[in-house]
């Protein structure tokens, strides 16, 4: 390799050690960070530039092992595999032993190497000392303790880049492999007897038979409630006074301009009802465009990924894998995947990225199908609060219990159908942190920043296409072409064909759609219900086809319409039998 | 054990093998995973493999301190 070209440098290590937040400093990538195992699953890549050299340096999956169990480890295997010019192994010096099996993997390939002894801070909380020089000396190769999120002893690891070594030689077999490493351990590592602290006992109680799911109900339950109350609060008291004051005499002045009516009018302003323009249903770029995912999604968007950001970071979310482990085994998947679930409740996309932490191409067909037919990602949410929870809170709850019985049986469905079995839970349940303030206010910028970019741009694109489709005369043949199913089959009127394909764009401003129609409460649900479940958003899509395949992901569309069309007739005949 | 493969491997790579100290720190009902603690750290385990993890108690510990056979 000739000296201007840039130097490749992984960095490697078990899952949840915080190789993420250590990429971040030494890169200035942000990359997402959690405190639980598995959330990076690609790659990322950034650079970092050290006197002559350019370093690319690359976050690799957090693996356990390089013979691969699961595809995040299949990813960290092929990584090191192709070799590189340093690799940075990093430990978690809580858990050295378990760690080291990894960093004998790699250093089995005679890459140059260096280690992070990283966490030292909360192994010296826990009353473990380890002896970095003792361990240097052993291992014949540098040795830097640090601590990844307060940047501590980073600049003296990447000063000793250059010392990079394939070190002593390593056991090849199993059995010498962890013979070696407790030799090691035996003399880098003394363990002080320390007392149980309250955070102990917390954690110990969030995997009780009986406090643990007490625990788990609480915590989603307070949850949604702040997620609703905070959500609510922004728009009432916020965003929606600033609008009508600010942007309404904006938009009245802009509506006077172009005349009151008219074809360019009613796309930039939309169209006047009863006299007057309605930020929720006039449907203009100018006006629902921007109302729908500004005032109505943006915040419960925010208030969401507040909350999943402190549990994520404090270390619930494994918690609630092993709680729903019974439940979820029921229906093919084992109690991990609960955690890609809850990821799309925010936004289905990187749920369904999450799902690669799942054993089994089965197990994550089942996972990615469920997601984008039963969870309503969160501007979906907002909008069926919004609106359906206007003609009574009690016909939301029958929109989330349909999702949640639908999600129940499908899955069961698919699991006795599938072939193969629904894998064992193995899961590490990471201890409690304390979140940093600073780390969970990057990672709610970087979510909410990516919900703006993506849902604006795809809103407004939404409406001027329903525009031109309305003009063009698109619609009303649709709502022709459809209305035996839409009105035959779900009781609704033709014109709800409409709003449900436009669901493929977004489904929120889509819900946005229905309640201008003036649908009864029964055919609101019905047709809720049916564009919440059947095929996915446009953004959806593209990541499930790339996740499952073509053939795979037709088959899940195919499911989806058909749980969709079911979901929705027996919806319809049970409240017709009630109303 | 019958269990898919690659089971006792990734149990290993999480440091829990022959001759390990662990203490059992609760069990889900219904047939829900185990949690173990071992070597400080917690790890949750399915039942059907949890099953298949031979313990012996340790001489003269009181507390639920176990050690893992074949």
């Amino acid at each position: 390799m000739t000296g201007q070209a840039a130097k490749k440098l992984l960095l490697a290590g078990n899952p949840n050690v915080g190789k993420s937040a250590l990429f971040t400093r030494i890169t200035g990538v942000h990359a997402v960070s959690s405190n639980y195992p598995g959330t990076t699953v690609g790659f990322l890549e950034g650079w970092l530039r050290r006197s002559e050299d350019a370093w690319r340096v690359i976050d690799v999956p957090g693996a356990y092992t390089l013979t691969p169990t699961n595809e995040a480890e299949e990813v960290a295997e092929r990584l090191v595999n192709d070799g590189a010019d340093a690799v940075i192994i990093v430990l978690d010096a809580t858990a050295l032993e378990r760690n080291l099996f990894l960093a004998f993997q790699i250093m089995e390939r005679r890459l140059p190497v260096l280690i992070a002894l990283n966490m030292v801070d909360e192994a010296r909380h826990k009353g473990i000392d380890i002896d970095p020089e003792r361990l240097e000396e052993l291992l014949g190769v540098p040795v830097v303790p640090t601590v990844a999120v307060t940047g501590e002893g980073i600049s003296r690891l990447l000063d000793r880049l250059p010392e990079a070594s394939a070190g002593r030689d390593v056991p090849s077999s199993r059995e010498d492999r962890w013979a070696a490493i407790g030799q090691v351990i035996e003399q880098v590592q003394k363990v002080r007897h320390r007392h149980h602290t309250l955070m102990d006992k917390l954690e110990d109680a969030s995997v009780n038979s009986f406090w643990g799911l007490v625990i788990g109900i609480a915590v989603i339950a307070a949850s949604f409630t702040a997620i609703r109350f905070a959500g609510e609060g922004l728009i009432e008291n916020l965003l929606d006074p600033l609008f009508n004051r600010l942007w309404m005499p904006v938009i009245n002045a802009a509506s006077h301009y172009l005349g009151g009516s008219g074809f360019l009018h009613d796309i930039v302003v939309g169209r006047m009802i009863e006299g007057s323009i309605d930020f929720e249903q006039s449907f203009g770029l100018l006006t629902t465009g921007l109302y729908v995912p500004i005032v109505m999604v943006l915040p419960y968007v925010v208030s969401f990924y507040a909350m999943l950001s402190f549990l994520e970071d404090f270390g619930y979310l494994p918690r609630l894998a092993v709680i729903f482990d019974a439940l979820l085994h029921r229906i093919g998947l084992h109690g991990f995947a609960i955690v890609p679930s809850l990821l799309g409740f925010g936004c289905n996309v990187p749920g369904i990225l999450a799902t690669r932490v799942l054993d089994s191409s089965r197990e994550r067909f089942i996972a990615a199908t469920l997601i984008s037919v039963a969870v309503p990602c969160a501007g979906l949410q907002a909008m069926i609060i919004g609106a359906v929870g206007e003609i009574g809170m009690k016909w939301v709850a029958v929109v989330y219990g349909t999702l949640f019985l639908s999600w129940l049986i499908l899955g069961r469905i698919l699991h006795t159908l599938l072939p193969g079995y629904s894998p064992e839970l193995i899961v590490e349940i990471p201890p409690y942190r304390i979140p940093s303030m600073k780390a969970m206010g990057m990672k709610l910028w970087m979510r909410v920043r990516g919900f703006f970019l993506e849902a604006v741009p795809l809103v407004l694109g939404g409406i001027l296409l329903i525009s031109f489709m309305d003009a063009a005369g698109i619609t009303a043949f649709l709502s022709r072409m459809l209305a035996p199913v839409f009105s035959g089959l779900l009781g609704l009127p033709a014109e709800a064909a409409g709003p449900i394909l436009l669901g493929i764009l977004r489904k929120d401003v889509a819900v946005g759609m229905l309640a201008t129609l003036g649908l009864s409460p029964a055919q609101l649900v019905v047709a809720t219900i049916t564009l919440s479940m059947t095929f996915p958003c446009i953004a959806t899509f593209i990541v499930l086809w790339r996740e499952l395949g073509g053939k795979r992901m037709a088959a899940s569309m195919g499911i989806m319409i058909v749980s969709a069309l079911t979901a929705g007739v027996t919806v319809r005949l049970l409240l017709s039998l009630n109303v | 054990m019958p269990l898919q493969d690659g089971c006792a491997e990734r149990l290993e790579a999480l440091g829990l093998r022959v001759g390990k100290v662990i203490e059992k720190v609760s069990g889900m009902p219904f047939h829900g995973p185990v949690t173990l603690l071992l070597d400080g750290r917690q790890i949750a385990i399915g039942w059907k493999i949890s099953s298949c993890i031979l313990v012996s108690p340790l001489k003269g510990c009181f507390s639920a301190h176990d050690r893992t056979g074949s």
